[in-house]
């Protein structure tokens, strides 16, 4: 691995291609079909404290990643059982996300090829990303958001002809335990997923300013949702996307740019592809320093292809069917939120602390 | 009885195969004596059968200077030279006092212009294979070398890889001095820096390692060196064998060292803050570091107006993408995504492949493979027959094959499309080879998804080249555009001000509109 | 067949991390590495020989639901 520090554009846009990843393939709003506008916008103002809060021990501990902090507030131990719970976290999401890929490409374009060989590329392709180093992760980054979010505009536009705007009514119709459940969903999937990247924080740049970092990203993020999901409402309507396991896949089918260019779809999926890759790529190298921190090694390199092939092997066997993978995500939220806001609490209070101790410990001597 | 005169002269046999055997391995060396004899002897049986080396023995007179013997080799001395300023004063003058008398020698008799001592027979060797005459006389444990080198060379013409339509003509040549020549004749300052290395232990080749001092990255430059010294091979012919033992990714088929066969090419890459490396033997020159940017670049393009350059550039990066993945894409399209193409097109291509028997990948491998075959054909091949053979090779192989119902007539254009377009980076024809061929069997079996793969694959690798340390492809998100005004586009050169950030830290190009450091 | 392409996947690929990173790192790198390689080359067998291994989304379906009864 080079020692190059990943600068802060670049951790940016990981960010939000890392969000943009696996939420905008499977479809961002669980139930509540035209209110999902809503739920973005509440999602992601209630996300804003818990970003500061990860930026603040990003802050408290400059250049050391999540797992050498825990060792630090917790104590040898206690530290490296929790260190064991992010590792389980960041490779199952991995191994997760991995399937949801898969799982589209089986369904939306071959029907007929068994997903491990799917599964197998994605993963080879991500290990030989990880293998370089963050910053390589936020170079390709850089290049990919800006084609990303270009198709993503194109295919806004494209798709303005077709817009009906009763598709939104009627608004808020939900009773607000439906929606407030659907934004907690939204909630931990994905934009508080980003605690993966305290897990790589001892690749930033020293100057890069975390806060800026997170709130940029989930400004981009949250416009590039509500530009999708536009997108998909107004070409669908509600009932078939709450239908449809992939919306912005079938939204892309009925798409046609002037005369001639119809059925783009294959090209959208190119978009989810080098998105996913990134975010599959930030949880296996999350994983892989987890292990590195773990047993006190020096390099995570060695240790990033076992963790792929255990990611692999964990989405090959994670779900039976696609119906499981979409009904696991009403679940999803209760199993994340230990790691995504119960642990980060509990270490940003941790943090103050042992920073308050330090300080008078140098004052004092 | 004959035996005691035997002796001394077995013994001196003796010394002198010892000596010469001691010369034949690599890295032993074996001084001069004081006895001229001894010498000469060993210097025969070093040369024996090596026709090429000509002796002179200059015979002494009594009390006074002994004798005088010339070694040189035939062909690549001036002849003139010898007999003029070296035999001649030899013959007439006296040498004066001196430390020596080879020192003596070279201050008073000789009249050459460059003359060294030399201690040992490695250095004679050395010497007299390259041009020089070696001087030994009686009684001293030194010898002179003297350059009387002439080479004959191939004349400066335009180098036939990199023609260009406006601009200079000239070309590098084979020799190290008369390229060093052009690059000193361009760069009119006591800046420019030439080390002189040897590399190769049978050919001893001179490298030319060439660089302005007050631009260069010494970090890059030390780096360089020390690969250059530890290079142990037996022969250097050509720069692209220090290519490949100096490089920094082994196994990857992109370039990270430039070359050009152009010394106004080389004498803009020095402004730049890079390091050339000039081998003798060879016009190739290497220029160090290597930017990805750098294989879509030629020298003309600043010859010519940036509009029309611009242009170029973009069509080649746009060329390099097409000649990589269109074999690919239209396999995905025809075998997976059929739903892709507007109907019209949909039917003429279903037409087209339901008379054909093979699958499509296959028949693009096979066309494929035909293409690089005429293309290798054309540049081996001699030209009166160049021609004839070209036509039959486009028009009949192409076309009989669509008659005969082998190959489709999509598939024609296609593979016509990517072979043309990779003759606009030849740069990089060893890796366009290679991709094109994984691109094609990811999209033979996964569609659309592996093409995507496989352009990942090569998008990621593409991004981790280095050369030397500096990164080829150098992204850091804070948009400075100073720094990309020669890479996608060629801007005008009244607003490149700075070098580029990552040569060099000497970074001024131009103040204020006059040119300055 | 899939049994095919998980050996076609494991046995090039360990032997080029052998040659490429493994022999320059010490022993518990190597330990590491081999156990994790392990374990998932055995989950990936039974995968592909259509035996089903429990996958850790029940288990984790399973604890919700004894906690929050989502199902409602």
């Amino acid at each position: 691995m080079k020692n190059e520090k990943a600068t802060f554009s670049q951790v940016m846009f990981s960010i939000v291609l890392f969000n943009f990843g696996s939420s905008v393939v499977i479809g961002i709003t669980g139930g509540v079909e035209q209110d999902g506008w809503f739920t973005i916008l509440l999602a992601s103002l209630l996300v804003i404290p818990l970003f500061l809060v990860y930026g603040r021990i990003i802050r408290l501990f400059p250049q050391k990643d999540l797992f050498q902090v825990l060792e630090l507030i917790f104590g040898k131990i206690a530290g490296k059982v929790l260190t064991v719970l992010y590792i389980w976290y960041a490779v199952y999401l991995s191994a997760l996300v991995l399937r949801n890929f898969s799982e589209f490409i089986q369904v939306s374009t071959m029907p007929e090829t068994p997903q491990l060989p799917i599964l197998i590329l994605m993963v080879l392709t991500t290990v030989y990303l990880v293998r370089s180093s963050m910053s390589s992760i936020g170079k390709w980054s850089l290049v990919m958001s800006a084609f990303v979010l270009a198709i993503v505009a194109l295919t806004f536009v494209a798709s303005i002809p077709d817009i009906r705007l009763e598709n939104f009514m009627p608004v808020l119709n939900h009773t607000p335990a439906k929606i407030a459940r659907s934004t907690f969903e939204v909630f931990s999937f994905p934009y508080t997923e980003t605690v993966i990247f305290l897990g790589l924080a001892g690749s930033f740049q020293k100057k890069a300013n975390p806060y800026k970092m997170f709130l940029y990203s989930l400004i981009i993020t949250t416009v590039t949702f509500l530009l999708v999901f536009i997108r998909n409402l107004s070409l669908l309507g509600a009932t078939i996307m709450s239908l449809n396991y992939f919306p912005s896949f079938s939204a892309a089918r009925i798409i046609q740019v002037g005369d001639f260019l119809a059925r783009i779809e294959s090209s959208i999926s190119t978009n989810f592809q080098f998105a996913g890759i990134v975010k599959t790529a930030c949880c296996l190298l999350a994983a892989s320093k987890g292990m590195a921190s773990l047993f006190d090694l020096d390099h995570c390199r060695p240790i990033v292809l076992p963790m792929g092939m255990l990611a692999l092997a964990l989405g090959a066997i994670a779900y039976k069917n696609t119906m499981d993978m979409i009904a696991f995500l009403a679940y999803y939220p209760y199993y994340a939120f230990p790691f995504q806001v119960a642990i980060p609490l509990a270490v940003w209070v941790g943090g103050e602390i042992y920073a308050k101790k330090h300080k008078h410990r140098e004052l004092s001597t | 009885m004959f035996q005691l005169f035997r002796k001394p002269e077995r013994k001196k046999e003796q010394k002198v195969k010892e000596a010469v055997d001691k010369l034949n391995r690599p890295f032993d060396d074996c001084k001069f004596s004081t006895s001229l004899d001894e010498n000469m002897a060993i210097v025969k049986k070093l040369f024996t059968d090596a026709g090429y080396v000509r002796y002179k023995l200059i015979p002494g007179e009594e009390n006074s200077h002994g004798r005088y013997f010339l070694v040189f080799c035939d062909g690549v001395v001036n002849s003139q030279i010898i007999n003029d300023n070296i035999v001649r004063p030899l013959m007439t003058i006296v040498p004066g006092e001196g430390v020596t008398l080879i020192d003596a020698l070279l201050a008073g008799v000789v009249q050459v212009g460059e003359g060294k001592k030399i201690d040992g027979f490695r250095e004679l060797i050395e010497s007299v294979t390259y041009g020089d005459t070696v001087l030994l006389c009686d009684n001293c444990a030194q010898a002179a070398t003297l350059n009387t080198k002439q080479f004959s060379l191939r004349s400066i013409g335009e180098p036939d890889n990199e023609k260009v339509l406006v601009g200079p003509r000239e070309g590098f040549t084979e020799s190290l001095m008369s390229n060093l020549s052009q690059v000193l004749r361009r760069l009119r300052t006591h800046d420019l820096k030439a080390k002189h290395l040897t590399l190769g232990r049978r050919t001893q080749t001179d490298v030319c390692v060439c660089y302005l001092d007050s631009l260069a990255d010494k970090n890059i430059l030390e780096e360089l060196l020390r690969r250059l010294n530890q290079i142990d091979i037996d022969g250097v012919l050509d720069s692209n064998y220090l290519t490949e033992l100096i490089r920094d990714h082994n196994y990857s088929p992109f370039r990270t060292t430039g070359y050009t066969e152009r010394p106004d090419a080389v004498v803009a890459k020095l402004l730049e803050g890079r390091i050339a490396v000039l081998v003798d033997g060879t016009p190739m020159v290497l220029t160090v570091p290597y930017l990805f940017i750098e294989n879509f670049q030629s020298g003309e393009d600043y010859y010519f107006n940036f509009y029309y350059t611009s242009f170029a550039r973009i069509l080649r990066i746009i060329a390099f993408f097409m000649t990589v993945s269109v074999p690919a894409l239209f396999i995905s399209i025809v075998a997976f995504h059929q739903e892709m193409l507007p109907l019209p097109l949909l039917i003429r291509i279903a037409m087209e492949r339901q008379r054909v028997p093979l699958p499509a990948a296959i028949e693009a491998v096979i066309m494929l493979l035909v293409f690089d075959v005429l293309r290798e054909t054309g540049i081996r091949m001699p030209s009166n027959i160049g021609q004839a053979l070209s036509i039959v090779g486009a028009l009949v192989i192409g076309q009989a094959a669509v008659d005969a119902s082998l190959v489709a007539a999509p598939m024609i254009i296609v593979v016509a499309a990517t072979g043309i377009t990779s003759l606009l980076v030849p740069r990089l024809n060893a890796p366009i080879i290679y991709s094109r061929m994984l691109l094609l069997l990811l999209a033979s079996t996964f569609g659309f998804f592996g093409v995507v793969v496989g352009l990942s694959i090569l998008l990621i690798h593409i991004n981790n080249l280095t050369s030397f340390g500096v990164e080829q492809i150098a992204m850091r998100g804070s948009f400075s555009f100073q720094d990309s005004k020669d890479i996608l586009i060629r801007s005008p050169w009244w607003t490149m001000r700075k070098r580029p950030w990552n040569l060099t830290e000497n970074k001024t190009r131009q103040s204020g509109g006059n040119a300055d450091g | 067949m899939l049994t095919a392409i998980v050996l076609l996947l494991f046995v090039p690929a360990t032997l080029m991390e052998w040659l490429t990173v493994l022999k320059h790192s010490e022993k518990k790198v190597k330990v590491i590495h081999i156990a994790i390689m392990l374990i998932s080359f055995v989950l990936l067998i039974l995968y592909s020989l259509s035996v089903t291994v429990p996958s850790p989304s029940e288990g984790i379906t399973q604890v919700i639901e004894a906690i929050f009864h989502l199902e409602d």
